[in-house]
């Protein structure tokens, strides 16, 4: 039975052709798109973490409130000793110290007058020789020329940046912001180097230092802006880091006290949650888009080969064999059809999804103006997922468009078949 | 017949009174208000989020538009100096020995985390150059019969288009202003308070700054310790070269 109805999808290919087509397209689609958003989401995570939010972060509630204006006034006090307690009590995360802030840049003559100004938005990390910043930034590979800070009040510009000021290499700069209380800061610097991140919004205006000069600069003496925590595994686990923000909030927040720390999760900052919600609900509504449309159109195959095969069904009813059977055999025959077009469809979605995972396109273009922290290398993430996500729906869409179909067997009139046939 | 001479008598000089006009009223404000010369001790309390700062300061003015500032606490302020001639204004930060020019939206930033922007700062003194007025009615304030005048920018641009000044009627002094931007928005409110009589003219001791868009900020306080009203000042005092010494 089985290699009967195989020889004839196979010979028969107008019975076949256009199911494996159809269905070799959706479950393309379909694991492509998967991987596709799998990727996107990866690199969301990734960028936003390294960059901006951590897997978690610990701040102050007021900070917290307001930290996309990245009120570094609202800092939290003795970070020392809490760095040392989220060291102690989670050591499955590695926790970076950061202050962003904004200031003016003022690169003066030699007088002293201002030859040119431009707006930066300073990041401060730890840059000591082997301080794990280095790694987690990729600050060799985003050198562009130069080197990194080695001494105290040495700078790394942004390439935006160093050339929109069109200063060298070695130049002295001003950076003008104001001090955690508000008065005015001025902070005299050295640009060592130039480094390209491949984020837009940091490669246009940052200005790089390390931490303990943007705390004499902004009179933060055992102040910190932000404390981020990356799973050494680097894997975001969406509950796990919810529950160690939850257990950390519980143990330090002091309603009566704005400048009590917090810690949050990153798919609890800015419009990262909503953001990753959407990804994960697009892959589902589009799964659940091919599997109706593919269903559809394969009910409605399946309802046009029910007329082009409307002979051959009668006759087999004619000569004996049962609805039922028939029925059974078109099912089967839906089955293999499913199956042949789920392999040829899921290998060139996964061939398609690994060739992206290898060869990231350049979004760059479409992010000249974007604030989000993101790398605008767009790439997939093929996983166990890419193989049955596609597979499955098209499997079934198969069976479900023959199903439905070939239900009209058995309203075919045995007492008029022969009748049917002579015509 | 007399009773009712009186009663139109009175009323034409009721009359007469209130027919006192904005502007007159605004030539009287800047004719208190305004000295040739000047020299202010000051401390500014701000009210931030996290407690309360002092920063003192020793202003040296000269006509509306040319003054010198130099911050004499706290001692990571002290030393900074501010330098304002016309439209222009330089600070020097003793820190970095650098001297900066002021201008943009550096402009617009905050002074030492107070509710006072450096545009503030940039202001001309008199009213009356740069406003004309309409009165909007009477109030009492601080036990003071007031007028309400309605002030409005005669240039487009003005940092302040509009402003709302509660002046005292017996001293020609504001006892409260509001300040509004050009689409009508409260921005800042400012109230006078400790007046007291120096030399000939009245002054506030006491002048308490809430900027509005602050909502987390509990306002700034402007204390003057000492005036002296038309003190000589050498002319050196308003230049660059100043800032360095």
């Amino acid at each position: 039975m089985f290699d009967f109805i195989l020889k004839g999808i196979l010979r028969d290919r107008s019975r076949s052709l256009l199911p494996i087509i159809l269905i070799a397209t959706g479950v393309l689609v379909t694991s492509l798109y998967y991987s596709f958003i799998r990727g996107y989401e990866r690199i969301a995570i990734d960028s936003s973490a390294r960059f901006d939010t951590g897997h978690v972060k610990v701040m102050t509630r007021a900070y917290a409130e307001e930290a996309d204006q990245r009120p570094y006034d609202l800092c939290l006090l003795g970070a020392e000793e809490l760095l040392v307690e989220l060291q102690a009590n989670y050591p499955d995360l590695n926790w970076y110290e950061r202050i962003q802030f904004g200031g003016l840049v003022d690169v003066p003559d030699e007088q002293g007058e201002t030859i040119v100004q431009g707006e930066s938005a300073a990041m401060a990390v730890d840059l000591s020789a082997g301080s794990d910043e280095l790694k987690l930034l990729n600050l060799k590979a985003a050198l562009r020329e130069g080197r990194l800070p080695q001494e105290p009040d040495e700078v790394v510009l942004s390439t935006g940046l160093f050339k929109k000021l069109g200063i060298k290499l070695g130049s002295d700069l001003s950076l003008i912001t104001a001090t955690m209380y508000g008065g005015m800061a001025v902070g005299n610097f050295r640009v060592t180097g130039v480094a390209e991140f491949g984020i837009p919004v940091l490669d246009r205006g940052m200005l790089l230092l390390d931490i303990s000069d943007a705390r004499r600069l902004l009179d933060m003496e055992d102040g910190v802006g932000e404390i981020l925590g990356i799973y050494k595994d680097n894997e975001y686990n969406w509950d796990k880091a919810q529950a160690i923000a939850d257990a950390f909030t519980a143990g330090h927040a002091d309603p009566a006290d704005e400048f009590s720390a917090v810690m949050l999760p990153l798919h609890k900052q800015g419009d990262m949650g909503s953001m990753l919600v959407w990804m994960r609900g697009a892959i589902f509504i589009i799964i659940g888009f091919f599997v109706f449309i593919m269903g559809l159109v394969l009910w409605n195959l399946g309802l046009i080969n029910g007329i082009r095969r409307y002979g051959e069904m009668g006759l087999r009813l004619a000569i004996g064999e049962s609805a039922g059977h028939i029925y059974g055999s078109l099912v089967l025959e839906a089955l293999l059809i499913g199956l042949l077009g789920s392999i040829i469809g899921t290998s060139g979605g996964v061939a398609f999804g690994y060739w992206l995972q290898n060869h990231p396109f350049d979004m760059s273009h479409y992010l000249t103006n974007a604030t989000v922290m993101m790398s605008p290398d767009i790439s997939a993430d093929v996983n166990w997922f890419s193989y049955v996500i596609g597979f499955i729906p098209g499997f079934l869409a198969t069976l479900m468009g023959a199903g439905f179909a070939g239900l009209a067997v058995f309203k075919r009139n045995t007492a008029s078949l022969f009748k049917e046939l002579e015509n | 017949m007399k009773t009712v001479i009186l009663t139109v008598l009175m009323i034409l000089i009721s009359a007469g009174l209130w027919s006192e006009t904005a502007d007159e009223i605004l030539r009287r404000i800047d004719d208190n208000l305004y000295s040739d010369s000047q020299i202010i001790s000051s401390r500014m309390v701000i009210e931030g989020r996290r407690g309360s700062r002092e920063i003192a300061t020793r202003t040296w003015s000269h006509g509306s538009s040319d003054s010198f500032t130099e911050y004499l606490s706290p001692p990571r302020e002290a030393g900074t100096k501010m330098l304002k001639l016309g439209d222009k204004l330089w600070i020097y930060d003793k820190n970095s020995d650098r001297t900066i020019q002021m201008s943009g939206h550096l402009l617009r930033q905050s002074v030492n985390g107070s509710d006072l922007s450096y545009e503030d700062f940039m202001e001309e003194n008199i009213y009356q150059d740069r406003y004309t007025a309409v009165i909007e009615g009477e109030e009492t304030l601080l036990d003071r019969t007031c007028w309400v005048l309605k002030l409005i920018a005669k240039e487009a641009g003005t940092t302040y288009y509009q402003r709302k000044l509660w002046v005292a009627k017996d001293i020609y002094m504001p006892l409260k202003e509001e300040l509004y931007g050009e689409s009508g928005t409260l921005l800042k409110r400012v109230e006078f308070s400790d007046i007291r009589k120096v030399k000939d003219r009245w002054y506030p001791y006491e002048i308490f700054y809430k900027d509005i868009l602050n909502t987390k900020g509990k306002g700034t306080t402007l204390k003057i310790d000492s005036i002296d009203l038309d003190a000589e000042i050498p002319e050196c005092v308003f230049s660059k070269a100043s800032l360095r010494k």
